[in-house]
């Protein structure tokens, strides 16, 4: 079963403290929730567990091993407002993307971007997708690849209810695989409707919300 | 596909030499050695003293600012647009930075070797005399010579464009270049300073192999530096910003 655990994860920048001594466990197959407002560190946190920023102390483990060359996690992520290449496609994106990893091909592509309910053959160029097309084709990279670990920032940010429904069972389906799945969401009927576990975070720290 | 387009910018510089040389194409030819007249176009002759010395002055400069513009962003885009999702996924950011150093290599090299041919044949169009062995090696030095310098100027603009920004990198670069070709020609004689500082190439009438691959071996080490130094930068580069249009 995959795993990932934080030990006194923290972020400082410029003296001011982002991130506070996180401590953390999550399992596969279970699906966390973040609550929290605005600029309590949940994006940091996101960034932190995709390797886009590093710890100014602590640890972070994913199935027991830190990162290293030879242990490089399969992870899926989705940060709010972080955006894909706005002259591309849906699939040129992804195409893109894909090409990284070299572990997926065409037709997963064009399956995975059916899944979340957009047309894989559409010309249309991402700047010109509306905020909720936006959300669905970053959900759609972050799972395209079957990720181990799933942390997705505000999923379902300008989204309607049909389309949170497919957003919902996209994000089940994943963690039904055996992913590890963190959402950080001020949607609460997202946090009500898939999350077994919720963090609360404030001023960069965390607890566990009863 | 990637790589034609890279290849078509590299091609830019062609009917740029041309535009900036098109008097040069239709003077008289002079008896002058093909090399000679080559040194002169790439590098300026600067007098001091009694000694005329070849220094990459501001005139000859233009091309390598041509490929500052088109190619200081060659590492840099990386970490504009979907960075984020660019980064979550690559295998190492280590292998990834000198996947890109190794290709900003073979791209100066392309752009001195065509950089250096338009001007080779210019050169053999205004000399009445035929191109010799020594002509030869002199093109052979200078390609390499051109090829280190430019991609040493263009990694230093990436990194510092991925520290500080595009327009303060690009600017910075262009100031620490001025600052060189100041001290260029000043005419120091200070044998360290000439080895080391890359737009000071050495006395014209004394340019010795020996010299030229002391140079060429100081300017390997700036870039090798640069590079090393490089790779701590990009390994330590958090992905902050958030990409929004």
């Amino acid at each position: 079963m995959h795993t990932v655990k934080t030990i006194n994860l923290s972020k400082s920048i410029k003296k001011s403290e982002l991130i506070v001594n996180v401590n953390m466990e999550l399992e596969g197959g279970t699906i966390y929730g973040l609550v929290g407002e605005n600029g309590s560190g949940k994006t940091m946190l996101f960034r932190m567990l995709s390797g886009l920023v590093s710890p100014t102390s602590g640890r972070i483990y994913f199935d027991g091993e830190e990162v290293s060359r030879s242990n490089k996690p399969n992870i899926g992520v989705m940060i709010e407002n972080a955006s894909l290449f706005p002259e591309f496609t849906a699939y040129q994106n992804l195409s893109y993307l894909a090409g990284i990893k070299k572990i997926v091909g065409k037709e997963d592509i064009i399956q995975t971007i059916g899944k979340v309910g957009l047309d894989p053959y559409s010309k249309k160029t991402y700047k010109k997708f509306s905020l909720g097309m936006k959300q669905r084709l970053l959900l759609a990279q972050a799972i395209m690849e079957s990720p181990d670990y799933l942390f997705l920032d505000e999923p379902t940010n300008a989204i309607d209810q049909e389309g949170i429904q497919v957003m919902h069972n996209v994000i089940r389906e994943q963690a039904d695989r055996g992913t590890v799945v963190l959402i950080a969401s001020h949607n609460k009927s997202d946090i009500s409707q898939l999350c077994t576990l919720t963090f609360r975070m404030e001023q960069g720290r965390i607890e566990r919300e009863e | 596909m990637k790589y034609v387009k890279e290849l078509a910018k590299v091609l830019i510089v062609i009917p740029y030499v041309l535009i900036i040389s098109s008097t040069d194409l239709v003077g008289v030819p002079f008896d002058i050695e093909i090399a000679e007249l080559l040194w002169n176009r790439i590098f300026g002759v600067v007098t001091v003293g009694d000694t005329k010395t070849l220094v990459l002055a501001v005139q000859n400069m233009s091309f390598i600012f041509l490929f500052g513009i088109l190619f200081g962003h060659f590492m840099y885009k990386t970490f504009t647009v979907g960075s984020v999702y660019y980064f979550s996924r690559i295998y190492s950011r280590g292998y990834w930075y000198w996947g890109k150093v190794v290709q900003l290599g073979i791209i100066s090299f392309l752009y001195s070797v065509t950089y250096v041919m338009v001007n080779l044949w210019i050169c053999m169009r205004k000399s009445t005399q035929t191109i010799n062995h020594t002509d030869y090696c002199v093109v052979l030095i200078i390609i390499v010579y051109i090829a280190i310098l430019i991609q040493l100027i263009a990694v230093v603009i990436n990194l510092l464009s991925i520290k500080l920004g595009n327009i303060i990198g690009f600017l910075m670069v262009c100031i620490g270049i001025v600052i060189l070709i100041g001290v260029a020609l000043s005419g120091t004689t200070n044998s360290v300073i000439r080895l080391l500082n890359p737009f000071m190439m050495g006395d014209m009438m004394s340019l010795k192999a020996r010299w030229m691959y002391s140079k060429i071996i100081a300017n390997s080490i700036w870039v090798l530096g640069g590079c090393i130094y490089g790779m701590q930068l990009i390994k330590k580069k958090d992905i902050l910003h958030t990409d929004m249009e």
